[in-house]
């Protein structure tokens, strides 16, 4: 036997001997059947039980099972779903027409009944979602044959959109029959989950009968690896077909590869420099300018995230219709920045400040290293501290702090920033960690809220934003990215940067 | 024996009620409210309102005193009930009993590849005191111990799995999928078992009574065999009983990296969730598996070794 037979042999005698090490039966793959098998590595793995008011419900809707009244397009834009059209009444008032024929993989009918108990369910329960909760619908009820009526407790522009996330998917009766949610067998989308292993994934197959018409592949799976730089391993061995976020660091690995493709977009999350409005020194409008400028939002992009994000022109993303026009990055000015400070009249004895950061995001302690440098130029002493969210977080609510790195995303419950520049800059918001406070800006919000225009909604949240940046309520730094790896056989695939699609109809695979 | 045995129990029976009450402090001795964890674990976000926050803490019942949460909490225990999961409601038992089963296979692989690296090597390396293989044996081991898990696991999927395709990166699918995290997992303790080998064999050597069988006109061969790897093997067994302890909830680095759905990688999330009561099963399965293993080792010593069994039945 030749060293070229000997390596040959060597994967039949590690298996040889992993079968003698093994207790018990464990599962083993399927093969992929007509119609080729997509392989998806999901990063989070679920842990709430399928509770559908929870983040597991956005897994359902990556992996092609769990719909909802409607759905929110690659673009944000709101589109029907379970429901064919819907209507607003008055401005309290929404009505839904349900789709006809639609059935669940069990043979249930999907009817306004069974719409209005999920709907109602999620309600009643202990923690319903923030964006479909008692707080905001009054009512849930059938309202006809195909028509569901949804009553909110004030004018609400957002039922559409709030009825477009995960959170609101409706299953079939029979998944709620146990003494736990089973979505195995019980969604509408076009695949059904055929088993779930535990901690470890989902096997799909796709629904026959489903609503949308044909769908391409005959399989798919969902693979929970938390771990970015084994996703992009994995997709690079061909293990798996799509990788879920990759990390930064393996981005250049990735793009060389003559196997995969690279889809990178913008996600509508920003990372900023939270600074405390309401004490001083940071109370000051001139010396959080002064922070701003001394900040090099450019060269962090490029350094600490060696490019793959765009440096930040403010709360939004300038490829979005909330930010202003001709927003662009504030340069470094040293020059300037320290004549800010002058203007201020803050002696430089106080400009002594504590920036906190948090290690779930590992980027953040690095980031922080930098600011504390940058800022040091100006002669602020800085001192980091950096802990897990947990254990900053009762000082960030109780408004304990100076400056805090944080990870943001803009768009949560709704596809609209409204909730997120209601809860981060109202006088009222339950995250103003800012602790900004206008009651001018609190009638801009409240007038949004109630005008079913977008573009008329849009023209305020650019107002805000501006006024945001202008007064540095805090600094932006960078807008972030997400990056998936899709393999060359993979066809029609497409990053949804809200999260929500992965496994589509026409999701395609050709044999490797 | 009987007294030795009961006197054993008495020690894991005292052990588990200390660290049943540790384990439900754990949570609240942090600056992390437990509440507030779950509640971001199973939402996604930090913004929450104060009303879903108490909310949930009414529905745990965490609002009542701590001694009354943990009293509760251990007469359940007693029965075998752990309560279900704050984050998924499912009974907590069902998840700690397909992880450890989970675990016991991969510290099983990884003990058993490091055990039988070990004995032969370390052996074999005290019979050449000085040689060549003893050197090499020696600096090896040494590397084993040193090489840290969170950089190993990596490589060695770079070179298994990217560069030669012979093994699944990670994942647990399967008899492959199980042979690259035991691997990673082995090499440490392989280190550790090798050096404690080759010491003991080289003390047991050099020990009058193989001394006296070689006198007798033993072979080297037979002497070993009858006499010196019994003696030898007893430090050895005493590491691996330690080891087995250790990893079936300590390999939390290899699980996360690997993906194995594993004790360490249930512990690790329940601490990062706020999962209060798997946390509290899972330690507490793991303190008694390294108890019982522990008592275990103990009376396998008596059999192995007739000092300890004289000893024993004379305490």
């Amino acid at each position: 036997m030749n060293a070229q037979n000997c390596l040959k042999a060597v994967p039949a005698l590690l298996r040889g001997v992993a079968v003698a090490v093994m207790i018990g039966p464990m599962a083993v793959s399927a093969s992929a059947a007509s119609g080729g098998k997509v392989i998806f590595g999901e990063l989070f793995t679920p842990a709430s039980g399928w509770a559908v008011e929870t983040i597991d419900a956005y897994v359902l809707s990556r992996a092609g099972c769990l719909e909802g009244l409607a759905r929110m397009d690659y673009d944000a834009t709101i589109k029907p779903a379970l429901a064919e059209s819907w209507e607003q009444l008055s401005p309290t008032e929404w009505e839904f027409q349900l789709r006809e024929g639609v059935t669940f993989n069990d043979g249930t009918a999907l009817t306004p009944q069974v719409v209005s108990d999920q709907l109602n369910r999620l309600l009643n329960v202990a923690t319903p979602p923030p964006g479909f909760s008692p707080s905001v619908i009054e009512s849930v009820e059938p309202a006809g044959e195909r028509v569901v009526r949804i009553v909110t407790k004030a004018p609400d522009v957002f039922v559409p959109n709030r009825l477009a996330s995960p959170n609101t998917g409706i299953l079939s009766p029979a998944a709620f029959a146990g003494d736990r949610i089973n979505p195995v067998g019980h969604c509408t989308g076009p695949f059904e989950i055929v088993r779930e292993i535990p901690r470890q994934g989902l096997e799909l197959k796709r629904n026959e009968n489903y609503w949308g018409g044909e769908v391409q592949l005959a399989e798919g799976e969902v693979r929970y690896i938390p771990d970015g730089q084994v996703r992009s391993m994995m997709v690079e061995t061909g293990e798996i077909h799509i990788a879920r976020q990759i990390p930064a660091a393996a981005l250049a690995q990735m793009e060389r590869s003559q196997k995969l493709k690279v889809h990178t977009v913008e996600a509508p999350r920003t990372t900023s420099l939270y600074l405390n409005n309401r004490r001083p020194p940071l109370d000051n409008m001139k010396v959080r300018q002064a922070v701003q400028s001394a900040i090099d939002v450019a060269g962090i992009a490029e350094a600490v995230y060696e490019g793959s994000v765009s440096p930040a022109v403010g709360q939004f993303s300038p490829n979005t219709p909330w930010a202003p026009e001709n927003a662009s990055v504030i340069p470094q000015d040293l020059e300037r920045a320290r004549q800010l400070l002058a203007e201020s009249g803050v002696p430089a004895s106080e400009l002594r400040l504590e920036l906190l950061a948090y290690v779930e995001r590992p980027v953040l302690a690095d980031l922080a290293a930098v600011i504390q440098f940058q800022l040091q130029q100006l002669g602020m002493q800085v001192n980091i501290r950096v802990s897990e969210y947990g254990a900053i977080e009762p000082q960030l609510l109780s408004g304990d702090f100076d400056m805090v790195l944080l990870s943001r995303g803009y768009l949560t419950d709704v596809a609209d920033p409204i909730g997120t520049l209601a809860e981060d800059y109202g006088c009222n918001g339950s995250y103003n960690l800012a602790g900004f406070c206008d009651p001018e800006v609190d009638a801009q919000l409240e007038r949004a809220r109630a005008l079913v225009e977008p573009e008329e909604r849009n023209a305020i949240y650019r107002d805000i934003a501006a006024r945001l940046q202008e007064e540095a309520v805090n600094v932006f730094l960078i807008h972030e990215t997400i990056s998936e790896a899709v393999a060359n056989t993979v066809e029609n695939y497409q990053v949804h940067v809200y999260e929500r699609t992965a496994f589509h109809k026409d999701l395609e695979v050709n044999s490797l | 024996m009987p007294i030795f045995i009961l006197r054993r129990f008495a020690v894991l029976a005292l052990a588990l009620l200390v660290v049943t009450f540790l384990v439900f402090l754990i949570p609240y001795i942090g600056e992390t409210d437990p509440v507030r964890a779950l509640a971001r674990a199973r939402f996604g976000r930090l913004d929450l309102d104060a009303a879903t926050i108490e909310a949930l803490r009414l529905e745990l019942g965490m609002h009542r005193p701590l001694i009354v949460q943990y009293l509760d909490w251990l007469r359940s225990a007693v029965t075998g009930d752990f309560g279900n999961s704050y984050m998924s409601r499912e009974p907590v038992v069902e998840q700690v009993w397909s992880a450890l089963k989970v675990s016991v296979v991969l510290t099983l692989a990884s003990l058993g590849f490091a055990f039988a690296v070990a004995v032969p090597a370390g052996s074999i390396a005290a019979l050449r005191q000085g040689g060549s293989f003893d050197m090499a044996t020696k600096s090896l081991s040494q590397a084993f111990v040193a090489v840290p898990e969170y950089w190993l696991a990596p490589m060695s999927i770079l070179v298994f799995a990217l560069y030669l395709g012979w093994l699944p990166s990670a994942g647990w699918r399967g008899p492959e999928s199980v042979i690259l995290p035991a691997l990673a997992l082995s090499l440490r303790p392989m280190g550790y078992f090798t050096q404690v080998m080759r010491a003991s064999m080289i003390d047991v050597l050099n020990s009058p009574h193989i001394v006296a069988a070689h006198s007798r006109g033993l072979s080297v061969r037979r002497t070993l065999i009858a006499h010196g790897l019994r003696n030898a093997l007893l430090p050895v067994i005493t590491l691996f009983s330690v080891w087995m302890a250790g990893l079936l909830g300590g390999a939390v680095v290899i699980e996360v990296i690997f993906a194995v759905p594993g004790m360490g990688r249930l512990v690790y999330s329940a601490i990062v969730n706020g999962d209060i009561p798997v946390l509290q099963a899972g330690l507490v399965a793991i303190v008694t598996l390294a108890v019982v293993i522990n008592t275990v080792t103990d009376l396998a010593y008596t059999v192995l070794n007739p000092v300890v069994r004289i000893d024993n039945a004379t305490a």
